[in-house]
């Protein structure tokens, strides 16, 4: 059994370290006029780029992953870039539709759209939303294989890991379940929480993992015992935090980024292992500030931006940043088969057939 | 989509009626009045029956009526497999309990505080007053996020300070009769209102011949005062049930949780389904607009055939029914509802955002180990995204407000004061948002607006457009009352004397207008302040409302910030009414 717990308080310092390190590419609003932004050694914009990106104020970042963890990623890019940035957090499927309508419209009002579930992300590549983000050298070298797709039209940022978590004041450690097999425990009935299987590639890939490696009869032992069904993982989390609910489904990213705000959350490194699943990134194409959404772009996929997508618990895609960490805990390495993955052909083959069985299991109806 | 204009010879025999004697109208002008009333179809035509016909187009073709993917071609009921499907046919039968449960709960609180206040002797009559209409500045929705946060059964604030107090967790609002009391107690203003200006309005002779008769006080009451207010508590009732069976947010916050989905809670969810079903949730909404339509009609029947027989012209005093016992008992009953639709909402969003962190553990450890901060409350008002979205609340509302003001006594004015052919649709055309659920006409004016192009799409302009439409109805109520008290005569003689129509107008009827156009203008303002789903599916990053950033804080689940911003809109609704006040129209509300 590997289960981990991880202290708020200690991880924060940790955390608080982990971006003080990270800030090696200037002080406040990164370097100076006429000098390259290169961080741990790595080029990610030209002098050039960065004035010109500077000169074209707020990038607009549309985004499907928790408002809170983005707030920590474009406050940290702020800092070392001087580009202001403005969040837009909506769940991957409300994001989809209004990026689509605002599209349609020829009024998208994204620079850079960060998004997860294949479905999704192919949706709007096929509706033209994006355009090819070009990479530095150095950024293009240290990024993982599978991490580009379209020549470029698109990247996948990190993997965020979708596992369970606990409220440790509302339960004790003695009483928290360890793995998915526990959750089972009529113990557990009517405190446990999961979200909806439509809410976006998150709960795809979790539904995935659960119908693959623990079997449909885990879902509806689990749909037995009453639980709590959400609209979206940011949602609840919050109700963990709270302990409206005492247990329930949290990506790690979410929930940590809701621990280093005081949430009282303890996050489960189950024995079977929990669901991956990527978040992608592209710059719109009818973005007016393509200089700062490449900049954007090229600092996510970096070293830095991926070292502090790990010091949240997601998976990088650069191989030059570290094994994701929460806290004081390491998450296994990528290749030690905790962190289920499917491939892109994977998921959107069982997409619909996915949401069916759950749908009828948890007798969800939408 | 633009309404022909009437053949020519259909205005032929238009005359004004009122004492012109000039013959048929020169020919200059007759085509000048009708292009006026075409103009008028044209407004209303985009602003409400073209979303309303998209909603209807999308619920019989295959494809989400996005720009350039409009598709007449292949016309199908597949969609309203969906209306007929397990799921749908839940979510109605809940909207129906909800609906009628809310009513009655909305009606015993407000009917009961409507007595208390207009009929009987009870103390404190004024504070009762206060009391029944203070939730009507108080959006639902934000009611429903602090009863969230006070009745939930594991964390909610009543439970943790039963634990406190060592007893059990005793409350759990996540659940349908939950529903049925956030949605009633929110909505007995109305009933408040509409019953209170009943009994106020009584005939005392009536109750007079049956206590020169012999009766006893119960036996006045029960046999002559209360089937007198019959009509209006009627009225209440069917408003209110169609209120509540089109109200989303509250369905959405406390609903949702418990796994209870209500037909607008459904629409929601269809419409943010990866792939979208907007196509699916277009004809699960026509099912609600007829549910509605049905009700409306039948309201429509019993109020028009009872109403004549409650109000008299006489001013007579109506005697104050002698409570006896039960006077301080009424005035605790009252000061009950105040403390659960205000005090105790207010204090919990309060105490939640000063909270310094998410989980609570112990009230009154935390209130006395000085756990609370105004962190939150600093945030939200540093926060630009706060700024930014009450600045837009603002302009939106108030803009909306008085175009919304002029376009509805402009209506209002050819429907009642003119004889131009077709005036008469203009007034049914003006009434279709009420029938219409705000999640569907949201819905509608979406793809309107994506679709016609004019760049209005992301700006605050069509945040305005959606009001202007959403509240024409209470718009045009409001006008229309104010223009039938005022005689025709009054402008006519103005004409005669030699004036202009127009002059007329500026100078006699606008000006005697004065105080129900106000009073109009402040009950959209209201309206407009404390909207959330109309503009649901419109905003964009730059035009998000108040409303919406605290819906938004909710859904992501960041519900310190959704707690500190809540109380600052209702600081800023409170204020807005206060000035409301002063403007000296408080006398005149409209519902």
């Amino acid at each position: 059994m590997r289960k981990h717990t991880a202290a708020a308080a200690g991880a924060l310092a940790v955390f608080g370290l982990a971006l003080s390190a990270c800030s090696s590419g200037g002080g406040e609003g990164g370097p100076a006029e006429g000098e390259d932004l290169v961080i741990d050694g790595e080029l990610i914009a030209t002098a050039d780029a960065l004035d010109a990106a500077r000169d074209e104020g707020t990038l607009v970042f549309y985004t499907g992953a928790s408002e809170v963890s983005e707030q920590e990623v474009t406050d940290a890019f702020t800092e070392r870039t001087g580009i202001p940035v403005e969040i837009v957090r909506l769940a991957p499927n409300k994001l989809q539709e209004r990026v689509l309508s605002e599209n349609a419209a020829g009024k998208l009002g994204a620079d850079v759209i960060r998004i997860s579930g294949e479905d999704l992300i192919l949706a709007l590549a096929d509706d033209g939303v994006f355009q090819p983000t070009e990479l530095t050298d150095d950024i293009a070298g240290a990024l993982s294989d599978d991490a580009a797709f379209d020549d470029g039209l698109y990247y996948s940022s990190f993997d965020r890991v979708y596992s369970f978590g606990y409220n440790n004041q509302v339960l004790s450690e003695g009483e928290a379940p360890d793995d998915w097999a526990d959750l089972t425990d009529t113990a557990y009935a009517g405190k446990f929480g999961l979200v909806q299987v439509g809410a976006g590639g998150s709960t795809a890939a979790l539904t995935r993992f659960q119908i693959s490696e623990l079997g449909e009869d885990w879902l509806k032992d689990i749909a037995a015992n009453d639980p709590r069904i959400f609209d979206s993982s940011a949602n609840l989390t919050d109700a963990l935090a709270r302990g409206e609910i005492s247990l329930g489904v949290v990506p790690i990213g979410t929930a940590y980024a809701a621990m280093l705000e005081g949430a009282p959350i303890t996050i489960a490194m189950p024995e079977e292992g929990a669901a991956a699943y990527p978040f992608y990134i592209g710059q719109s194409a009818s973005t007016e500030r393509t200089n700062a959404a490449t900049v954007f772009a090229n600092w996510l996929l970096s070293a830095d931006g991926q070292t502090l997508a790990a010091s949240i618990g997601d998976y990088p895609v650069n191989s030059e940043a570290p094994t994701p960490t929460i806290g004081e805990v390491e998450l296994p390495a990528a290749d030690e088969g905790f962190a289920y993955r499917a491939t892109f052909e994977e998921s959107l083959e069982n997409l619909e057939s996915d949401a069916a069985i759950w749908a009828e299991i948890f007798d969800y109806t939408g | 989509m633009t309404v022909a204009p009437p053949a020519p010879s259909e205005t032929g025999v238009v005359r004004t009626g009122r004492g012109d004697r000039r013959g048929p109208a020169p020919a200059h002008f007759r085509p000048r009045r009708v292009a006026g009333v075409a103009a008028l179809y044209g407004v209303l035509g985009i602003l409400i029956l073209m979303p309303v016909a998209l909603v209807v187009i999308s619920a019989f073709t295959g494809t989400p009526p996005r720009p350039g993917n409009i598709d007449l071609g292949s016309l199908t009921l597949d969609n309203f497999a969906t209306v007929f499907s397990p799921g749908a046919m839940r979510a109605a039968g809940n909207s129906l309990i909800v609906g009628i449960g809310a009513s009655v709960v909305a009606l015993l609180c407000g009917g009961f505080l409507a007595f208390v206040t207009a009929r009987s002797n009870a103390p404190a009559r004024r504070f009762l007053y206060f009391a029944g209409l203070v939730p009507m500045f108080l959006p639902s929705f934000v009611g429903a996020l602090a009863w969230g946060l006070l009745g939930g059964p594991n964390a909610g604030l009543l439970n943790i300070l039963a634990r406190d107090l060592g007893l059990a967790p005793f409350f759990n609002i996540y659940t349908l009769p939950g529903l049925i009391a956030v949605l009633g107690i929110y909505y007995a203003p109305y009933a408040f209102l509409l019953i209170h200006s009943s009994f106020s309005l009584m005939n005392p002779d009536l109750e007079e011949a049956a206590r020169v008769h012999g009766s006893t006080p119960a036996q006045v009451l029960r046999r002559v005062t209360f089937p007198l207010a019959t009509p209006a508590i009627l009225g209440a009732a069917i408003l209110i049930f169609v209120l509540t069976v089109e109200n989303f947010p509250v369905a959405q916050m406390i609903g949702s949780a418990s796994g209870l989905d209500t037909l607008p809670t459904y629409i929601y969810r269809l419409m943010n389904s990866a792939p979208s079903r907007g196509n699916e949730a277009a004809a699960v909404a026509i099912a609600l607009v007829v549910v509605v339509l049905i009700v409306t009609a039948v309201q429509r029947r019993i109020v028009s055939k009872r109403t004549f027989t409650t109000v008299s012209g006489k001013g007579l005093k109506l005697s104050k029914v002698d409570l006896g016992w039960f006077r301080v008992p009424a005035v605790v009953l009252g000061a009950f509802y105040f403390v659960i639709t205000t005090v105790l909402p207010l204090l919990a969003l309060i105490f939640v955002a000063m909270h310094d962190s998410p989980y609570i553990s112990s009230v009154t450890e935390s209130l006395a180990s000085g756990m609370l901060n105004f962190d939150a409350f600093a945030d939200v008002l540093a926060n630009s995204t706060v700024h930014s979205s009450t600045v837009n609340s603002v302009i939106v509302s108030v803009t909306a407000a008085l175009l919304g003001t002029v376009l509805a006594f402009i209506v209002s004015y050819v429907v009642n004061r003119t004889k131009t052919p077709g005036r008469a649709g203009l007034g049914y055309v003006s009434m279709i948002p009420l029938a219409v659920p705000a999640i569907v006409l949201g819905l509608g004016l979406l793809w309107t607006w994506l679709l016609i192009p004019v760049p209005v799409y992301g700006t605050l302009v069509v945040m305005i457009i959606a009001f202007l439409a959403a509240q024409m109805p209470q718009g045009y109520q409001g006008a229309s009352s104010g223009i039938l008290q005022i005689h025709a005569d009054l402008e006519d003689s103005a004409v005669m004397h030699g004036a202009s129509r127009a002059r007329a107008i500026w100078k006699i009827t606008a000006p005697l207008l004065r105080i129900p156009l106000t009073s109009t203008f402040l009950l959209l303002l209201m309206l407009s302040m404390r909207e959330l789903t109309v503009p649901l599916f419109l905003f964009t990053t730059d035009t998000r409302l108040l409303s919406i950033v605290i819906f938004d804080d909710f859904e992501n689940g960041i519900l310190q910030s959704s707690a500190a911003t809540s109380v600052l809109y209702c600081v800023l609704i409170f204020l807005l009414a206060y000035l409301a006040r002063r403007f000296g129209a408080s006398s005149n509300k409209a519902v």
